[in-house]
């Protein structure tokens, strides 16, 4: 699924470290979903939307496989 | 103090308990003390916890949850397969012989050992693709 947390985590000037702690994740998990390597569930999406103030859809981009 | 070195800290407890266990193992087995291994085990834990409430970090989480879910299911899939192939060909006459010359004893450990390797493969696996 391709998200656009590295670039919102950019405009928000957060490090990985920062934004695992104030979801309650890992830095490593952070960085499996930047790299698409991991689909977060759907609590962790809306709490990352929430946290950018952005919807679910503007964060991740469904892929038909 | 900084997350990074919380982490550091917390690693350097995590190392200690688990010497602390293992050494109190050691000189239990050696001595052929039972309470020996168990205050050594116990020491260890106490440790280790003390170290999780103090430092407050994140172990665990969504995607590492599910990494370990994995590994089990498919660890209890590969050794329910052997089973069910240990027990087929232990009615060729050959291994029937060698399946009961094995010692039980050993044979439940090297299961425990098999099954222990098998999960940290497969968990090594599954961290590495996700």
């Amino acid at each position: 699924m391709k998200n656009t947390l590295k670039v919102q985590r950019a405009i928000h000037d957060m490090t990985q470290e920062d934004l695992a702690n104030k979801v309650g994740v890992t830095r490593q998990t952070i960085n499996a979903i930047e790299k698409q390597k991991y689909d977060p569930s759907l609590g962790l999406a809306f709490k990352l939307a929430k946290l950018f103030d952005v919807t679910i859809e503007e964060l991740f981009v469904y892929e038909e496989e | 103090m900084t997350k990074a070195s919380d982490e550091k800290m917390y690693n350097i407890f995590r190392i200690l308990s688990m010497v602390i266990s293992v050494t109190g193992v050691l000189i239990g087995v050696l001595k052929n003390s039972l309470i020996i291994g168990f205050i050594g085990v116990g020491a260890g834990l106490v440790v280790l916890i003390s170290a999780q409430k103090k430092y407050q970090l994140v172990l665990t989480d969504e995607r590492l949850r599910q990494i370990k879910q994995r590994a089990g299911n498919l660890t209890f899939v590969i050794f329910l397969l052997a089973f069910a192939l240990i027990s087929l060909i232990s009615n060729v006459p050959l291994f029937s012989e060698i399946l009961a010359s094995i010692n039980a004893a050993s044979m439940v450990s090297v299961i425990f050992f098999m099954m222990m390797y098998c999960y940290l493969g497969l968990y090594a696996y599954y961290k590495s693709k996700m």
